[in-house]
């Protein structure tokens, strides 16, 4: 019974390739109730996964700056510099 | 129930005075050495619904194959509240926002049990040589008694309400798909229920409706408001109008504008009920419900009686009286001994209606002391978070995040008492049977005064009600959905 769930577990963790680096984890899962899992949307709002990191951080840092009346423009404000980089770096590495 | 209360570890000061968490839930060296080789631990999840479900997925997830997760719910269904106002105007169907529990949870190698919690016992036990730290009794659905022990319990148990005694008599000896009274406020049979009473009303703008909002905190913070646009819609398109009588128990915050009693999206609320549907709506704040009355059944008359803070009441005779009442943690948390009711307040047991716990991970905290074993995620837990299915997926994730932590899985050189967690709410609100909100919010942990602080700057309304935020609306519940049940 442990063995099966263990390597469950094993098979899902490979798929999904975490980086344990840095709390980026758990600050991108916030992202996946609007997102979808692991960044994978289904319908009209954007995947994030695996979009280089450069072009992750660049949208997120405009949109934080940007007065705009948007939920994303707004989502972003709760974050510091540090915390949208590793965000961007995490999901970056999604796929 | 056998309840018996273990003594709390003492850890007055967590976060500030910077006492390891991580070293803590490891005492489970209480695991013992037969299970060192693989150290599964094991964590009890009471509570199927967004915050339940998201805890369970994600302790997989992280826990690297070392956490043996169970969930437990009294039924094998759970059914989303989040859109279930689109079930009164035929937009969805109950089935369309039913989940089956075994196959969401096994999905990601969590086991489910069907049953009903009889018994937390908050003692260490030994089960075949190894010691866990306490275990809870479950009546299962085929009547037997299974015992589930765990390193840790995680309650997400939702809320349960405390009823007036003419609402519990005026429904008494009828079922939730057929109470005269409805709260429709859990989804399943209730909406079904109000919805059956809706499709009912009389046409030709005869219909009387009256909606009561119950004092804050209660689940779903623009909920009701959205609920009375959605009823006000199908009253305008298909009833040739009538008349829907808001009773509102919250007071303005600017005594001259009654609207300022909204609880959420005052704007987008205010327009509505002044604008598109003032022929139908009459909103009433201060409004205190103390008593109601049916006859005739399900389809019968029925009255509610308000107070008003000078002292005079209204009695207001109605089709559909739909109450949402006063808003508490479940049954299991009072019978747990983890608080008691403020009107019978027992010695030593925090007097509350919702649970104290630790912000960072969600530990259930009474008197500031921590019990490490016990977290309380969604609706049951008091913060300022608001009561919601979103947060809950939220809050889960960071409880998720500690107890990996706690169990020493995960060692990447943050410690738990220093994460200073993030959540976020967003949600779209019907207005109309095609258009929509939204609202959304984020709240930081502030390690000072150990609260969950709203994000000011995060916080705001949608400008306008839209089409394309009704079908916004559509692609954030079907990705909220998939997060947190793999659908």
């Amino acid at each position: 019974m442990k063995i099966t769930s263990l390597i469950m577990a094993t098979t899902l963790i490979t798929s999904i390739s975490i980086s344990w680096a840095d709390n980026g984890r758990l600050l991108a899962s916030q992202c996946f109730q609007c997102h979808g899992p692991n960044g994978h949307s289904k319908g009209e709002i954007d995947s994030i996964y695996g979009r280089p990191y450069s072009d992750l951080y660049g949208d997120l840092t405009e949109m934080k700056q940007k007065n705009i009346v948007e939920i994303m423009h707004l989502q972003i404000k709760s974050y510091t510099d540090d915390e949208i980089k590793q965000m961007a770096e995490y999901l970056s590495n999604l796929n | 129930m056998d309840l018996k209360r273990r003594e709390l570890l003492k850890l007055a000061g967590f976060g500030v005075a910077g006492v390891s968490l991580s070293t803590l839930p490891t005492m489970t060296g209480l695991i013992g050495q037969a299970q060192a080789a693989t150290t599964m631990r094991k964590v009890v999840i009471v509570g199927g619904g967004f915050a339940g479900s998201t805890i369970a997925k994600y302790l997989r997830l992280w826990g690297q194959g070392q956490i043996d997760v169970t969930l437990v719910d009294s039924s094998p269904s759970y059914k989303s509240p989040i859109l279930s106002n689109l079930v009164l105007n035929a937009q969805k169907t109950m089935t369309n926002l039913s989940i089956d529990l075994k196959t969401s949870l096994t999905r990601n190698g969590a086991s489910f049990v069907s049953g009903k919690v009889t018994a937390v016992d908050r003692n260490p036990i030994t089960v075949n040589g190894n010691i866990y730290n306490g275990h809870i009794k479950v009546l299962k659905s085929d009547n037997t008694v299974t015992t589930l022990p765990y390193d840790k319990l995680v309650l997400a148990t939702g809320v349960e309400f405390d009823y007036l005694p003419s609402m519990v008599s005026a429904n008494k000896g009828y079922t939730d798909k057929t109470c005269p009274i409805p709260h429709a406020w859990k989804s399943g049979d209730q909406i079904l229920n109000l919805k059956a009473q809706l499709d009912k009303l009389p046409t030709g703008g005869k219909g009387i409706v009256v909606l009561c909002i119950p004092k804050k905190p209660y689940r779903c913070p623009p909920g009701p408001y959205e609920r009375a646009c959605v009823i006000a819609d199908i009253m305008k398109r298909v009833k040739g109008g009538g008349k829907l009588v808001v009773f509102d128990a919250n007071s303005p915050v600017i005594a001259t504008d009654k609207y300022s009693a909204i609880q959420a999206e005052a704007h987008t609320f205010t327009t509505a009920f002044t604008g598109q549907f003032a022929g139908i709506i009459e909103y009433v704040a201060n409004a205190e419900l103390i008593s109601v009355s049916a006859s005739g059944g399900q389809f019968g008359k029925k009255t509610a009686v308000v107070k008003f803070p000078d002292g005079t009441t209204r009695s207001q005779s109605c089709n559909i009286l739909n109450v949402l009442p006063t808003h508490k943690a479940s049954q299991l948390i009072f019978d747990a001994g983890l608080i008691s009711h403020p009107d019978s307040p027992v010695v030593g047991i925090p007097a509350d209606r919702f649970v104290p716990v630790h912000l960072q991970n969600y530990a259930y905290a009474p008197y500031g002391n921590i019990d490490p074993y016990i977290h309380v995620i969604g609706d049951s837990h008091k913060s300022s978070q608001p009561k919601a299915g979103h947060v809950a997926n939220s809050e889960a994730k960071v409880c998720a995040d500690a107890i990996v932590r706690e169990f020493n899985i995960i060692d990447d050189g943050l410690l738990p008492e220093n994460m200073i967690p993030v959540t976020n709410s967003a949600c779209y609100s019907p207005i109309t049977s095609n258009t929509a909100s939204w609202l959304t919010v984020g709240y930081r942990y502030n390690p000072a005064s150990l609260s969950m602080d709203k994000i000011v700057e995060s916080y705001n309304e949608a400008e306008l009600p839209s089409g394309d935020n009704y079908k916004m609306m559509m692609a954030w519940a079907n990705n909220l959905f998939a997060d947190t049940f793999s659908v």
